[in-house]
This record gives C-alpha cells, structure tokens and sequence, in this order.
C-alpha cells in the first residue's frame, strides 16, 4: 500500500459513510421538508468525497479531468435540483410538517384542505402576513 | 485497492437501496422526485466506482453524461407535476 492509497481509503471510507447517513435520513424523516436536509447535503458532500478519493488512484490527466468534470456537473446541478424541487412543492400548498401536540400551527390552521394531512391551502405567504400583522400592532402600540 | 472501492460500491447499493424504498412509499409526488433525484447522483458515483473497479476508465464518460441526463429528467418531471403538460 502506498500513500495514495491510504488517502483513498480515508476518502472512500468517509463518502460511503456519507452515503448511508443520506439513505438512512431519507427513509426515516418525517416529512419532504425534512427529507430535503440528507437528499441535498449529504449526497452532495458524500459525491465529492468518492470523487476526491479516486482522483489520487490515477496518473492519467484525462481522468482526472473527467473526474473534475463529473464533481463539478454535480455540484452545480444536484443543489439546483434540490432548489428546484424545493420550490414547486412550496407554491404546490405543501407545509411543514408539526407535531400534533403543537399548539400554533402557522401553516396548516384554518385552512382544511382535502388533501390534508399532506397538503393544505395556506395563505400564499403566512410568515410576511403575520410579520405585518404584527408590524401593524406595534405601530398601534406607538400611536397610543 | 479492490476491497476498498468493494465496500464502497456495496455501502452506494444499500443507500441507493433506502432510497428506492423511499421513492416508492412516497406519499407525496415531490418525495419521488427527491429520491429518484438523490438515487440518480448515487449512481453516478457508481458508475465511476466501477469504472476504477473494474479497470476501465470508459466508465467516465457514461458517468458524465449520466450526471446531465439526470438533471435534465428531475427539471422535466418537476415542470411536468408542476404544470401538467411539457413545453
């Protein structure tokens, strides 16, 4: 074993673990909201490990760049996805998820949609509507 | 070398295995779409893994263009679910 090796197996070891970590979270979150967090880093991150571990495994240049090539496609690409989809489920209506116990629910109350519990027709945008509101009471409190 | 770039492969197959799972439970369509999305990036890393296992940097080039078809599809898709028609 040379030292390369050595550095790959380092790099190897810690984009599989990556790897996992990403399957584990996307089966086991509780919601799409959630779901994102291991789908877009970790599966990021876990890419450029494997793909920087096998760049010390070659001495042909053109490898390498095809390498490059590859980490860099991804890196533009998989967060541009994960933003894309991001946004289409949110202007879909789809809210984050609460535990029931949860008494203030910002997102889902008031607004009974049949495709609950998944879906819900929320005002288009909760959080600058009750940012205002409150805006609004503060400038009442001000005035009295 | 050979037992490493093995583990790895095996450790890709299970994460892409959980994913599967997901993408088939759903319940949303979006969580189909992140999975199938997240299951296409690790199988990029595949293919390249292989390439090396197996001695054969060709493997490289189906990795690119692998990269690319998978972005293409995930917009696709979206603008699909999004709009109901492509175009």
């Amino acid at each position: 074993m040379e030292w390369n090796d050595y550095l790959t197996g380092v790099f190897l070891a810690l984009g599989s673990f990556l790897a996992l970590t990403g399957g584990v979270g996307i089966l086991r979150m509780p919601d799409f909201y959630s779901r994102l967090h291991p789908a877009g880093k970790t599966d990021s991150l876990g890419q450029l490990m494997v793909l920087i571990g096998l760049c010390f495994q070659t001495s042909d240049w053109l490898v390498l760049a095809k390498l490059g090539l590859i980490v860099s496609f991804l890196m533009l690409t998989a967060p541009t996805a994960t933003h894309a989809i991001t946004k289409a489920a949110w202007l879909e209506g789809l809210r984050p998820w609460q535990r029931p116990g949860d008494a203030e629910n910002v997102y889902t109350r008031k607004h009974p949609d049949k495709r609950a519990p998944y879906f819900s027709a929320a005002p288009k945008d909760p959080l600058a509507s009750s940012t205002s509101a409150e805006q609004g009471q503060q400038l009442e409190a001000s005035d009295e | 070398m050979g037992t490493v770039l093995t583990i790895t492969m095996f450790s890709l197959m299970a994460s892409i295995l959980m994913t599967l799972v997901r993408a088939l439970k759903g319940p949303t369509s979006y969580d189909r779409i992140l999975s199938v999305n997240a299951i296409g990036t690790t199988t990029v890393v595949g293919v390249v893994v292989m390439g090396f296992l197996k001695g054969r940097p060709d493997f490289l080039d189906l990795a690119v263009v692998y990269a690319l078809v998978n972005f293409v599809a995930t917009v696709a898709i979206l603008r699909f679910v999004e709009q109901r028609r492509l175009g």
